[in-house]
């Protein structure tokens, strides 16, 4: 138990090692000592973060394994730093520009600040990184295991314990020195010293067991070279699918993990630090990977048949009795893997509070966002909140996986995670082109196949991928199995997964960014970023103030127009007292252009112009914002403008109709006045003409008298039914009716109306179809006025029913609150155009067939408006058809 | 970015005796990840079964002799190319 | 053989009280009272003078007139149009259409008969 107690003193003691050198390196900074804190080296040191104890200890175990596969961890970066030039250089003067505080930010930013695709990045990164947490935690674990090994052991509680007394640890570390200050630009210099010293401890140690295995165990290089060659690794061997392969996933990993652009993009201070690390951190790597070999190779020498090989750089020195050396080397680990967790806690939880704590509560919080103290002090407290709660999920997933050996296949799974995002960050540096929608069309695609085909597969084979899926393909489709996609199998899972996710990726990325049209902000960053020289340039490479000028009139002329932008730079000229028509840009003069350019362009639009020309610097958020307010306040605009005229051509519709419905009155009132008068006219003649014949004519016979006598009655009788409808029409109108209220059957108001008005004068006779069961329902009602309406919709359906043999059938429903009587012929019903004028007075279907004069329906509607129901056409049915409803309260539910 | 002309007018055809080295030394630094990426990909060519295959020490020591070259080569242009660099952060800051 | 005139009018009674009046003046009256088959009537039966009523089931009076007039045998066949419409354009109608006396509905029996006599005599 000693040697366990030692381990748990000296590790204590190093974690308050690295909490002095944090604490001193942040009062230095503080202090404002910068220099030293922030020299090239330490940026050089802390990209070492890059190598956690999955480094440290898997690639040996790695290189037992698989040989010299383990190189191209190492090659990968290695080829990213040296493209420092084109790459490097250009994505550090983004990230200060854009003022980039993570790899979701970046993303986030380059397409059009689009908050989903930073949440989205962010899960990718909480997903891909969680398990990495939990390899240090359990990388960790094992070694205190090794060494407790040689006194008896620990049992698994005692691991557990330790796992979360670390992780507690690390995360009350990361609060203290990640979260101390919140600088727009995250820049932690406590940590960063810590994490240089933790790369120099990682190093020293890996290089002490790599000299001592070959100088002291194998006796010298030549030797060391020649047991190489006599070991299991022999010759060469390696898959060369996998060579190339893991070469491009590590460069992307190297990019794309949030801790690694943590160290490399958001805590650079310097860009001119970049150009020591392109070659000061490969010769880091070169190093860290020299003696991988060699330890292997004597490992499985040493070491008894069976032993895990990831622990070689610890148990070979303790098996050949060198506990010092071991000591060290455990030290080496367990740095690799705080410092990783560290450093991922801060860059996750920078990602988890910007994209989605935040977002959330400025969502729920009541009054709109300002940046004051709360603002402020909630920020911080998400950050805080995120640290533990990234460290606490790592130290979850350690507890739930437990057991699983092989560490480096785990890293290779979330390198394959992160590396969903190189398309889209890229192709948002080096192309204009590339679209928000593009973007997460092409992480949407290559997340779910990795997440289907590597990420579920690596819990193991029916533990969240149902063995059904994994040996028949999903939905039993054989060509969607997870490791044999498209049928194509035979490959490497991991490089299976890693083909299909990067070719969906990419291609869903540029032929959606191709097919779609980003928003103006969008375009906009898309210019910052892929020229970000260009709108960066220093101001002092440029010669003097007239070259400004120049380009200040440049952009003049072309706004204002050749002449006036002349005319303005001539006036400022003269009031600077300026020999030449080129004033200096003195601040007057550049407000004064910004305001006269801003009356073309707006104001956001002139202020971002002239800066970029004047400062050098980059149009900052802010005036992108504007900018973008801007268009959105004219879209708001011309939305409003677009309403406007949409009501307006309503309304002018509205008053066509009206305007043709008073058309149609106007034409129908004189058609009703001649109709009147036809009316009128055609019996008062027969009343002229025989009157005549009688006062003037001899020798009429008594039954010619008689005759004659009662057309001119018939007529008169006629000519007073005529008044009495018209009489009838204006008392109703007026609601001067009086209703004769009493109790009767429906029934009964139908028989009547039936009688009265099946059979025309002519004699024909209307085939009436009836459910009088139905019509047994008691009315309390004007019996008199209903059944006045019935014989007209009764007389119209005779006399305007153009079927061969008129039918007509009375339908009686009921319902809750009334009672409807359908009156539903089966002629060819009335034509659309026509439907909403019957009810008019003066109306008539048509000029030809003279019954009455047009009021019938219109009294109906009248009478039935007074009864408290209506009468309606409808229009669907076939037929004609006329529905008329009876309010409940007058009819009352036959017993 | 470093000659104010290549934004106001036409780019200029001939620069400098100075300013052509440096630009040489550019596209220097810009190929060297390719060149290496080819050398570390020479090792997927080699046999791997029968007669010349290449033995693992052998191996080791010619990825490490590449590694070391582009070190230096990179250690070279990065000393070069750093009037660019350092004029344009300190402008920056 | 006593001159004929055709009455075409839909209305019953009319049509009864103008026949009694012409024929006690000797005419001989044959009536119809659709208008759809108006002017083939007038091409069978040949009258002397045409009484029309601008109201008729199938085809208006106006119509039928028209018609009349552009068949060159009957362009000249004395028309008197008769009418419940009293107003001036009714009237206006009437005489484009081209006809040779027009009446308004209710007429005085001697007025018909002096009209149809003037027709008859032209």
């Amino acid at each position: 138990m000693s040697t366990l107690n030692l381990l748990v003193a000296v590790c204590t003691a190093y974690v308050c090692f690295l909490f002095l050198v944090a604490f001193v390196a942040d009062r230095l900074a503080l202090q404002g000592k910068k220099a030293w804190l922030r020299s090239p080296l330490i940026y050089t040191l802390s990209l070492s973060i890059y190598c956690t104890a999955w480094t440290f200890y898997g690639a040996v175990g790695s290189a037992a394994r698989n040989g010299f596969e383990y190189l191209t961890i190492y090659l990968g970066p290695t080829l990213v730093m040296i493209s420092w030039w084109w790459l490097l250089r250009k994505l550090i003067r983004i990230g200060r520009t854009q003022k980039i505080t993570s790899i979701a930010d970046l993303i986030s930013s380059r397409y059009g600040k689009s908050s989903l695709l930073a949440a989205g990045v962010t899960i990718l990164a909480v997903i891909g990184t969680t398990p990495y947490i939990a390899l240090q935690l359990q990388s960790v674990t094992l070694s205190f295991s090794v060494f407790a090994g040689q006194t008896g052991g620990i049992d698994p509680q005692d691991k557990a314990g330790l796992a979360l007394w670390l992780s507690l640890g690390l995360a009350v570390f990361t609060v203290l020195f990640g979260t101390r200050n919140l600088d727009a630009k995250e820049r932690h210099d406590g940590v960063v010293m810590a994490i240089a010293v933790e790369a120099v401890v990682k190093l020293v140690a890996l290089l002490s067991v790599g000299i001592f295995v070959v100088w002291g165990v194998s006796g010298g290089l030549t030797e060391a070279l020649a047991r190489i060659d006599a070991s299991e690794f022999g010759e060469w061997h390696t898959d060369r699918g996998r060579w190339a392969g893991l070469i491009f996933l590590s460069a992307a990993a190297f990019l794309c993990l949030p801790r690694t652009f943590q160290v490399l993009v958001v805590e650079n201070d310097d860009e001119s630090h970049l150009r020591t690390a392109s070659w000061a951190f490969p010769l880091y790597l070169c190093l860290i990977s020299l003696f991988v070999v060699p330890i292997a190779v004597v490992g499985l020498d040493v070491m008894p048949e069976g032993a895990n090989p990831d622990l070689f750089v610890l148990t070979v020195p303790l098996a050949l009795g060198e506990n010092g050396l071991a000591m060290l080397s455990f030290l080496g680990g367990f740095s690799s893997a705080t410092s990783m967790v560290i450093v991922a806690a801060i860059a996750l939880s920078t990602m988890v509070s910007n994209h989605i704590v935040m977002p959330i509560w400025l969502q729920l919080r009541p009054s709109g966002a300002s940046v004051s103290g709360d603002v402020r002090n909630a920020v911080l407290m998400a950050r805080r909140i995120s640290i533990v709660g990234v460290v606490m999920l790592g130290y979850l997933y350690y507890r739930m996986s437990s057991g699983g050996e092989a560490l480096a296949s785990i890293g290779l799974v979330a390198f394959c995670g992160l590396a969903q995002v190189l398309p889209a960050f890229l192709g948002g540096m080096f192309w204009r082109g590339a679209t928000r929608l593009g973007a997460i069309a092409g992480l949407t695609a290559g997340f779910a196949i990795w997440l289907y085909t590597l990420y579920l597969p690596s819990f193991g084979v029916g533990t969240i991928l149902p063995v059904s899926i994994v040996e028949n393909g999903l939905f039993g489709l054989s060509w969607l199995k997870p490791d044999a996609l498209f049928g194509i199998r035979g490959m490497d899972q991991l490089m299976h997964a890693l083909f299909w996710s990067m070719v969906f990726n990419v291609v869903s990325f540029v032929v959606v960014s191709l097919v779609t049209f980003p928003s103006p902000l969008e375009r906009l960053q898309a210019a910052q970023f892929v020229n970000i020289f260009d709108h960066s340039a220093s101001a002092r490479s440029w010669s003097g103030g007239t070259a400004q000028t120049e380009d200040l009139m440049v952009m003049a002329q072309r706004i204002l127009g050749a002449g006036e932008a002349q005319a303005l730079f001539l006036r400022h000229a003269r009031r600077q007292g300026v020999r030449g028509n080129l004033p200096a840009p003195t601040p007057d003069f550049l407000e004064a252009l910004e305001r006269e350019l801003a009356s073309s362009v707006g104001a956001a639009t002139a202020h971002a112009m002239v800066g970029q020309i004047t400062g050098g610097m980059a149009i900052s958020v802010e005036d992108l914002m504007a900018v973008a307010d801007e268009t959105a306040q004219m879209l708001e605009y011309s939305a409003r403008l677009k309403e406007q005229s949409e009501e307006l051509s309503r309304t002018a519709l509205e008053l066509r109709n009206a305007n043709q419905k008073l058309t149609r009155l106007s034409i129908q009132k004189d058609a009703f006045l001649s109709q009147i008068s036809h009316e009128l006219r055609t019996p008062m003649t027969s009343i002229r003409a025989f009157s005549e014949i009688l006062r003037d004519t001899d020798q009429m016979t008594p039954d010619e008298q008689s005759r004659y006598a009662s057309i001119i009655h018939d007529e008169a009788q006629r000519l007073t039914r005529l008044l009495d409808d018209l009489l009838d029409l204006s008392v109703v109108e007026n609601g001067q009716v009086n209703l004769n209220l009493r109790e009767g059957t429906l029934r009964d108001a139908l028989d009547r109306a039936v009688s009265s008005a099946a059979i025309g004068e002519d004699g024909v006779r209307l085939e009436i179809e009836r459910n009088p069961a139905k019509e047994e329902i008691l009315l309390h009602t004007d019996l008199d006025r209903l059944s006045q309406v019935f014989i007209n919709l009764i007389a119209n359906a005779r006399k305007y029913c153009d079927a061969t043999s008129p039918r007509l059938l009375i339908r009686v429903m009921q319902d809750a609150d009334r009672v409807v009587v359908d009156f539903q012929d089966n002629g060819s019903g009335i034509a659309p155009e026509a439907v909403d004028m019957i009810f008019e007075k003066f109306a008539r279907v048509s000029d030809q067939k003279a019954g009455g004069a047009g009021l019938g329906l219109a009294i109906c509607r009248q009478v039935m408006t007074r009864l408290g129901g209506s009468v309606d056409y409808v229009p669907a049915a076939r037929g004609a058809t006329f529905r008329v409803v009876l309010p409940y309260r007058t009819a009352l539910a036959a017993q | 970015m470093t000659e104010p002309e290549s934004r106001l007018g036409a780019p200029t055809v001939f620069h400098e005796r100075r300013t052509y080295r440096r630009r040489r030394i550019m596209d220097a630094a810009c190929v060297s990840p390719l060149l290496t990426l080819i050398l570390w990909m020479i090792p997927m060519i080699w046999p791997q079964t029968g007669d010349g295959t290449v033995s693992s020490a052998t191996a080791l020591i010619y990825i490490f002799l590449v590694w070391a070259g582009i070190i230096v080569l990179t250690w070279g242009l990065s000393r070069l190319l750093a009037d660019e660099v350092d004029d344009a952060s300190n402008a920056d800051t | 053989m006593s001159k004929q005139v055709l009455l075409i009018e839909d209305e019953p009674n009319i049509i009864e009280a103008i026949s009694f009046i012409l024929s006690r003046d000797g005419w001989s009256v044959k009536t119809h009272s659709n208008g759809a088959d108006a002017v083939e009537i007038v091409k069978e039966r040949k009258p002397d003078v045409v009484i029309l009523d601008v109201m008729l089931p199938g085809k208006s009076g106006y119509d039928i007139l028209r018609e009349l007039r552009e068949d060159p045998e009957n362009s000249a066949l004395p028309v008197l149009m008769l009418t419940a419409r009293g107003q001036t354009k009714d009237r206006e109608i009437a005489e484009r259409a081209g006809c040779d006396a027009f009446m308004t509905k209710p007429f005085s029996n001697a007025d018909v008969l002096e009209t149809v006599r003037a027709l008859a005599a032209k």
